[in-house]
């Protein structure tokens, strides 16, 4: 599967990247909100997985993104913040699934994996 | 007449003394101070602000007029701020455009019925509007009658229903956390109430917008916005950091700034009768807090948060130090009391006469002594080599200050990363007393005389828009 | 700023400042502007370099780290390898502080594995000096770097001086170090915390907060301390805390709250009802409703009413609609509204 990575922490991005390019996946990465839209509009992921709090462009704005067109893609959004209000709030915008951080790379994984399965 | 002739001189030296000294006060405090919260900051993970139950409840207000080209753009970016107990009411003040069709349209809004009780006097609201889109749930869209700015955030804080308001021009672009370190200090003090903060707003011309968001910051091409830069670092990095520091700040920018809403209202809210309403706001609040005794704060956050346009224009830079000198004048006239009152701490015997004497007197007394300068120079009483000497060492003085307000610029949040731009900037320190300062003086004492002649318009600012050329309007009446 | 220049001059002011002293102030200033515009230069310098340097760094170490994060440890792994080019970095003191930045904010992204192994790497480069080392600084915020880092990295063995550092002079200070206890020992970290001098801010009480809300509440009697503390603020903090986690078997206790002395007290044991709803909870908020004499609190109370009443309550908000007052009228009108579109019996 081709996946989209946007998270402006380098080594936790390479992390991600690294871990799931181990379960063949292929995967392109952002360094911040506005590199994501940009990558956006020229490849066609199949999920996309995105911190919430970057520079410039937020994850929020990745999300709305993504979910406005014709066909729409699942999102994983990152986030420090696990309480119940704000996990609730990005599944009314959208979200597909939520991570909070700290998280586990295996854990991400696996999460990955549930969409691999959805897509095929 | 040897008397008045000698006390009018000593008082004269007595003046520029004090103010070269508390320029250098200021300055050291500022350091200081601007210091102290970056070293703070960085210890400081501000996203749990944006999600604790317990973190402050927020309305954002922002009036907007004839906004048409921009707005939705605008408004897009105010949703897409990070914060969870958030709402965004949007003030749509009697635009003649077709602002209030767009937001509908593209927002998907209907009117609502909201039962309130309006504290505040304002002009007639024809209609309260909320999105029938879930993803937008955050938005309210009033629609009023014209009645200006203050008019128009009075209604906003009628119906907004959360702990603080942060007041914002809707065409001021916010930095992804400007909400989170506008509001920390409002959670930063035990003993004290916080009442209000204060954000920097920073010159955006030449830099470069997507998507509603900062993407590079570049030191303003034309001349007259590059000067701005650099008024706008010895005003805010100097100036309110310093004040920020001994409690005694007057004046909160009204393109960013937060309040505690319940002492807004008490206090009376934005006076309408007056061009400097922001400033008018903070006074009034302070002085609220004062005359009860109440233990109270008034910060200031340096951190660069909110990105504004700057006039690009002779003509429009002058309407907008016209209105600042009108707005200062009606401030400082309303709240007279304060002068030298030992009532009011700082307040009344530092805050308030600095105002008066430095920022208020200070181009009167520049002109007048220009004047007589041009008549004794007539009279061939000038004793010139002195003269020179003199004014050398004014202007050596002013640019040390503004050098030294660049360094501080560079020490702390060092925005004008490019090569080149920091020289840049020297060098527009060193023409400035030639191409802008002057011109700010004689703007200002037009001001002064548009006020004593009780002009009241609000006048216009016509903006290029964050790159495009279409340009806006804003007019109060 | 450029003032009165003209005015001081026409007006011979070479009766006060004699030329000469003019041209040394001339000349004073003159070579402080070069002063300051050479340190300006310098400072950028120094700035783009280190700003570089640790880009660079944070590149070198990428694939190394990522190595190691992954890395998947046996019971009896003893030491993670360090290449020798990383070695020959860590050399200099700089790219050690930049590590352990990286390390420390890792270790705030990422859990499980990841997390043990940053600990154990962080230890093996003996990177705890550098931290232990910052806590013994006399400049506050080299302490509370120290503090954080310890925390983070979830060092045990600093517990006891932490806790001295609660007591420190600088607020900062005994804020970071406390909340370090926090993470350290959780509950442990606020031993007589109900003895706590100084009050704590709002903010460091959601920092506690965040920490503590997923955390089962150990002991009933510590928290019970805690709510008849002198400090008010901790008064409230464990308030806030029995809402968050909605333990209900203190119930009684918050309704005593209800008639605390203090009105941010007051406030905060209403709200904490709205968490922990009962049919005695909005009695007891009916009750104290009538003797309030702050109206602000009294909308509080019918604002938590929404939460935890029923549609027993419909009857005490029907008479509120005859108050004089309008804000009260209109909060006991939406209250109705949610009781009765919402109800839970």
């Amino acid at each position: 599967m081709k996946i989209l990575i946007a998270e402006d922490e380098p080594i936790t991005l390479a992390t991600m990247q690294f871990r799931l390019k181990k379960d063949g996946h292929e995967v392109i990465t952002a360094n911040n909100g506005q590199e994501a839209l940009e990558l956006l509009k020229v490849h066609s992921p199949q999920l996309v997985i995105t911190d919430i709090m970057m520079p410039f462009a937020s994850g929020l704005e990745v999300l709305a993104f993504v979910k406005k067109q014709p066909k729409p893609i699942p999102v994983i959004v990152l986030s420090a913040m696990g309480q119940e209000k704000v996990v609730v709030e990005a599944f009314t915008l959208g979200a597909d699934d939520y991570i909070t951080k700290p998280f586990s790379p295996n854990e991400l994984a696996l999460r990955v994996k549930r969409f691999t399965l959805r897509v095929s | 007449m040897e008397f008045l002739y000698n006390l009018f001189n000593y008082g004269l030296l007595a003046y520029a003394v004090i103010m070269l000294g508390s320029y250098i006060f200021l300055g050291t405090l500022a350091i200081a101070e601007a210091n102290n919260y970056l070293k703070k900051s960085k210890l400081t993970d501000y996203t749990l602000l944006a999600s604790s139950p317990y973190a402050p409840s927020v309305s954002i207000l922002a009036p907007a007029y004839n906004e048409g080209a921009n707005i939705i753009e605008n408004v897009r970016s105010l949703l897409n701020i990070y914060y969870n107990h958030l709402e965004l009411i949007v003030i749509n003040d009697g635009s003649k455009d077709d602002s209030m069709a767009k937001l509908i349209e593209a927002y998907q809004l209907e009117p609502v019925q909201v039962a309130y009780n309006p504290k505040l006097k304002t002009k007639n609201v024809k209609a309260v509007y909320k999105s029938t889109n879930p993803v937008f749930h955050k938005l309210v869209v009033i629609d009023k009658d014209n009645g200006g700015k203050a008019d128009a955030l009075n209604t906003g804080i009628n119906l907004a229903s959360h702990q603080y308001l942060v007041c914002i021009d809707v065409d001021c672009i916010l930095e992804q956390d400007a909400l989170l370190k506008l509001l920390k200090p409002f959670m930063d003090e035990s003993e004290k109430k916080v009442i209000a903060t204060g954000g920097v707003v920073r010159i955006a011309n030449s830099c470069l917008f997507e998507n509603g968001k900062l993407v590079e910051v570049n030191l303003p091409k034309q001349l007259l916005p590059r000067v701005q830069p650099l008024e706008y670092i010895r005003a805010f990095l100097l100036g309110r950091m310093a004040w920020s520091r001994l409690n005694g700040l007057l004046l909160i920018s009204g393109a960013f700034g937060a309040f505690d809403r319940k002492i807004a209202i008490e206090a009376g809210g934005y006076d309408q009768s007056t061009v400097g309403e922001d400033m008018e706001l903070v006074v009034r609040m302070r002085r609220y807090m004062a005359e009860r005794k109440l233990p109270y704060k008034v910060t200031f956050i340096p951190d660069p948060l909110c990105w504004t346009e700057a006039p690009a224009t002779y003509k429009i830079l002058a309407r907008q130090r016209n209105r600042w000198m009108r707005g200062t004048i009606e401030t400082l006239k309303m709240h007279r009391k304060l002068f030298f009152n030992p009532k009011y701490g700082l307040l009344g015997i530092l805050s308030y006469p600095y105002w008066f004497f430095f920022e208020f007197l200070a181009p009167v007394i520049e002109f007048t002594g220009l004047v007589i300068f041009v008549i004794l120079a007539i009279s061939g009483l000038i004793n010139w080599p002195y003269f020179l000497a003199l004014t050398a060492f004014i202007f050596i003085f002013g640019w040390l200050f503004s050098i030294f307000a660049i360094l501080m610029e560079v020490a702390t949040f060092n925005q004008y990363k490019k090569k080149g731009e920091v020289g840049k900037l020297i060098i527009t320190a060193l023409i400035e007393p030639f191409i802008f300062h002057p011109f700010i003086v004689w703007s200002s004492i037009r001001g002064i005389v548009d006020f004593l002649r009780k002009r009241n318009s609000w006048g216009e600012m016509t903006r290029q828009g964050f790159g495009a050329p279409a340009a806006k309007t804003q007019a109060k009446e | 700023m450029f003032l009165f220049h003209f005015t001081i001059a026409v007006l011979q002011a070479e009766v006060f400042i004699s030329p000469g002293f003019l041209y040394v102030a001339i000349a004073v200033t003159t070579g402080l502007i070069f002063l300051l515009v050479v340190s300006l230069l310098v400072l950028l310098l120094v700035k783009n370099s280190r700003s570089l340097k640790q880009k660079e760094l944070q590149h070198q170490f990428k694939d190394w780290l990522v190595g190691i994060i992954l890395e998947e440890t046996d019971v009896d792994h003893l030491e993670f390898e360090v290449p020798h080019d990383i070695r020959k970095l860590l050399k200099n003191s700089f790219a050690r502080q930049v590590l352990l930045q990286e390390l420390k904010g890792l270790k705030q992204s990422l859990s499980g594995q990841p997390s043990e192994n940053l600990e154990k790497l962080y230890r093996q480069l003996n990177l705890q000096t550098i931290s232990c080392g910052s806590l013994q600084r006399r400049l506050w915020h080299l302490k509370s770097k120290g503090i954080q880092e310890l925390a983070a990295m979830n060092q045990q063995g600093v517990t006891q001086d932490l806790f001295l550092l609660t007591n420190h002079k600088h607020p900062n200070v005994r804020m970071e170090a406390q909340i370090a206890m926090v993470v350290l020992k959780q509950y442990e970290g606020l031993q007589l915390f109900e003895n706590l001098v100084y009050p704590l801010t709002e903010w460091h009480q959601i920092k506690l907060l965040q920490l503590l809300a997923h955390q089962p509440i150990p002991s009933e009697a510590a928290i019970v301390r805690w709510l008849h503390s002198s400090n008010y603020s901790v008064v409230q903090f464990a308030l806030k805390l029995i809402g968050e986690q909605h333990a209900l078997y203190f119930q009684e206790e918050v309704i005593a709250c209800l008639y605390h002395t203090d009105e941010t007290v007051r406030r905060q044991a209403i709200i904490c009802l709205g968490y922990i709803p009962s049919a005695r909870a909005s009695a007891s908020l009916k009750r104290l409703f009538a003797c309030e004499p702050h109206k602000d609190l009294q909308l509080v109370i019918l604002n938590e009413l929404i939460r935890s009443g029923a549609i027993d309550d419909l009857l005490f908000l029907q008479t509120l609609q005859e108050n004089t007052d309008i804000d009260i009228k209109l909060a006991a009108d939406r209250a109705t509204y949610y009781l009765l579109n919402h109800a839970v019996a």
